[in-house]
């Protein structure tokens, strides 16, 4: 991967931004004048919530030294906050990445609607390097690892739940209302209110939340009747993220289906985040942040200390339905003899609880075993063993591709011919 | 299909990559009336509280009356907890005995591990759980 | 089956002897069982599989090599899922315990769990007999089921399923058949055939 040169980058991400005295008064008048009262002052308590517009006209300001109506904090303000360079030297994060930087990385686009204040272009960036570093990771840790699970895998280490709990045990709070006077040191988002969507059979209350899914498709079979029965693996490639999830729609979207567009102005009319959304984004944008500021390097082991270093076992990803037939047929395509079942020990077969062990041999190499208390059961597993000893090979050396920049160069690693197709 | 996967989420290993300090702000209340505070006062004057902040720049640190009552120290933890410690006639030193204890600790509430020798590991041991099936004497009935 | 002895003598584990303190008068007889004592007890000799056979004055230069006693873990690839350029396809190849033991001539492979031989394709239909198969299946599906077709034909069910599927009014029957079959089960029943399901469930997820 190329580097990018970072001091042609345009000025907007790379240095602080001020909020030219014009853009102030803008906010003069979009937000309606509060009495001195109701400001809070250095604290974290609830206030009113404001909806932001973009401002329809410049006329002038009354006073053009208010800041008080700022959505988030100014970028005055992080020098003298201590929980912002707690976090900073919590996260051990280099000189190189300025508090100010670390300020905007908490802020969300629900808050600050102005992409030059808010973490968006960041977090942009930032997603992207966290989405090729782990899939690289496991790619290269993995290269027999079936899509679906790869792309659990990926999840796993950073889909929006794990960034959300990552976000908590760095100890980030989020504040129950953005604005100017907060402070900086909290993560700045408007919440979404609560619902009253219970889960099905417990008491449990969760947030009714407007998904992809829900919502029209951008696949392009989405009409069809039968549409959850045809998202496999390649459709989950090409129109899913990730994840394999289905997107949120894009530009190009509204373009073919205009129809979209008035669905999403509804839902953007609510302008509220989960912390899981919001808590990716930071993550996301602290990335990418580190990444500008404190080169590829530097957020390379950023990504292995505080991502790659959490704990999963990738063999307990896997579910299998038939995989005795999954088996044939992989020892069909690898030029294997056809498994066959042996009984390698058993106790008990006229008791209540009999115990096999089954071991799936071709010819005479072992290939799986397991046990259970029936020969069917004890069979079932034998090959779910062996399919898994398959899948998670794991070449002695590995080196990814992101780490061959300069020094020894990189030698290609092994490519599998893919999963099993039945 | 003929696999598909199951959704779970990485656990953190605190240490394994990087460390986060599990204490997240100390909170000193003294008292500029009451004998119980002298050592907090001489505690809060002195420059081992400067040092201790300096070497801690990961805790913050907040310094407040808490008028007629005795002096306290409160840890507040990233899970959301809180120790406090009362540090009534105490001299300096036992004070930063104390802010070091409220330092190390992670805000758990302190637990009896019984066993004495009980080690907690989320990777299976390299040789595998014991499985009577798999003994010598065993694989040779097969 | 038959009753296993223990493989060590009395003598290593003095603790199953009757203890000497039960002839002490009881008043006197002092509790036995501590941590320390305990612990010194069954502070025995290891087992035979983990001493060696070697003389102690070569006992630096040598490995013990006892597998362990555990089913295998997924993460160890059988040797002949490693590619061909693995390093570990030639170590393993050379070690003499961990090769493959079946590859001996005295060694038999294990009994299998079907006896019936392996089912072996024959691929002798050709397109007219694969009509026939379609002209009866339509004639009359309830008389020419899969069973019947396959015996007739001598193909598998499966492929009889694969070229000639049953008319839909026929499947609904079958299901309308299995249902009223289904409506008689008591709730025993019916759960113990629900939890068989979810149990075999848990066999693809390995739990």
């Amino acid at each position: 991967m190329k580097g990018l040169r970072l001091l042609r980058w345009s000025g907007s991400v790379l240095s602080l931004r001020t909020r030219p005295c014009c853009f102030i008064h803008k906010y003069q008048y979009q937000y309606p004048a509060q009495p001195l009262g109701l400001l809070r002052l250095q604290s974290s308590a609830a206030a009113p919530l404001r909806t932001v517009s973009e401002p329809e006209d410049d006329k002038e300001p009354r006073d053009s030294t208010d800041y008080t109506l700022l959505p988030s904090p100014p970028p005055s303000r992080p020098p003298s906050s201590a929980r912002l360079s707690a976090l900073h030297a919590r996260l051990v994060l280099p000189t190189r990445l300025p508090l100010e930087i670390l300020a905007r990385c908490l802020v969300d686009p629900s808050a600050d609607t102005n992409s030059n204040f808010n973490n968006a272009s960041l977090s942009l960036l930032g997603s992207d390097l966290l989405g090729y570093y782990t899939s690289e990771a496991i790619i290269c840790r993995y290269p027999r690892l079936p899509t679906e699970v790869m792309k659990a895998a990926m999840a796993a280490y950073c889909g929006p739940k794990t960034l959300a709990a990552i976000t908590r045990e760095w100890g980030v709070e989020v504040a129950a209302a953005p604005g100017r006077e907060v402070d900086p040191g909290f993560l700045q988002c408007i919440r979404q209110e609560a619902g009253n969507a219970s889960v099905n059979g417990t008491g449990t209350q969760v947030k009714e939340l407007q998904t992809a899914a829900d919502g029209v498709s951008t696949r392009p079979d989405a009409e069809s009747p039968t549409r959850g029965w045809r998202r496999g693996a390649s459709s989950k490639t090409l129109y899913g993220d990730r994840f394999g999830d289905e997107i949120q729609r894009t530009e190009t979207d509204y373009a073919e289906r205009p129809e979209l567009r008035k669905e999403e102005a509804q839902r953007k009319a609510k302008r509220g985040v989960t912390l899981e959304q919001a808590s990716t984004g930071f993550v996301g944008a602290l990335m990418g942040a580190m990444y500008i500021h404190a080169g590829k390097k530097a957020a390379r082991n950023f990504f292995k200390a505080h991502v790659l270093s959490r704990h999963l076992d990738v063999s307990k990803l896997f579910e299998f339905r038939q995989p005795t037939r999954d088996l044939s047929k992989l020892c069909a395509r690898e030029g294997f003899e056809s498994p066959v079942a042996r009984i390698e020990s058993e106790t008990g077969r006229k008791s209540r609880t009999p115990v096999f062990v089954v071991g799936v041999f071709a010819g005479k190499d072992k290939l799986g075993e397991g046990s259970g208390s029936s020969l069917d059961e004890a069979r079932f597993r034998a090959a779910v063993g062996a399919l898994k000893g398959w899948y998670l090979y794991s070449p002695l050396e590995v080196r990814v591709p992101s780490e061959a920049t300069g020094g020894r160069p990189w030698e290609p690693v092994l490519v599998d011919g893919g999963e099993v197709v039945v | 299909m003929p696999v598909t996967a199951l959704r779970a989420t990485s656990t953190a290993q605190n240490g394994v990559g990087a460390f986060i300090l599990q204490c997240k702000r100390l909170d000193f209340h003294y008292c500029d009336k009451w004998g119980s505070s002298r050592g907090m006062n001489t505690f809060l004057r002195s420059p081992l509280i400067a040092s201790f902040a300096k070497a801690h720049p990961q805790i913050v640190i907040h310094i407040s009356p808490r008028p007629n009552a005795h002096p306290i120290i409160r840890g507040s933890y990233i899970n959301g907890r809180e120790k406090v410690i009362c540090v009534r006639n105490l001299e300096k030193e036992q004070i930063l005995q104390k802010v070091e204890l409220l330092r190390d600790a992670n805000g758990e509430k302190v637990k009896r591990v019984k066993g004495g020798r009980v080690v907690g590991s989320v990777n299976e041991g390299v040789r595998g759980v014991w499985d009577p099936f798999h003994t010598k004497e065993y694989r040779g009935i097969g | 089956m038959s009753i296993s002895l223990p493989l060590r003598s009395l003598s290593n584990l003095p603790f199953l002897l009757p203890s000497l303190s039960s002839l002490v008068s009881y008043v006197s007889r002092r509790n036995e069982s501590s941590a320390r004592r305990t612990t010194k007890r069954l502070r025995t000799k290891p087992d035979a599989s983990f001493t060696s056979s070697i003389s102690p004055s070569q006992v630096n230069d040598h490995i013990v090599f006892n597998p362990p006693s555990s089913a295998p873990s997924p993460y160890h690839t059988p040797p002949v899922f490693l590619p061909v350029n693995d390093p570990r396809r030639t170590l393993l190849a050379q070690s003499h315990q961990h090769a493959n033991s079946y590859d001996q001539p005295d060694r038999h492979l294990p009994p299998l769990v079907h006896k019936h031989k392996p089912y072996e394709k024959k691929y002798h239909l050709r397109q007219t007999e694969i009509d026939e198969i379609r002209r009866l299946r339509s004639e009359d599906p309830y008389k020419w089921t899969r069973a019947k077709l396959a015996e007739k034909f001598e193909c598998s069910q499966f492929f009889v399923g694969m070229v000639a599927e049953a008319p839909s009014e026929k499947k609904a029957a079958e299901q309308r058949k299995l249902e009223e079959t289904q409506e008689k089960w008591g709730r025993r029943r019916r759960y113990a055939r629900e939890d068989r399901g979810k149990r075999r469930e848990l066999w693809g997820k390995d739990l």
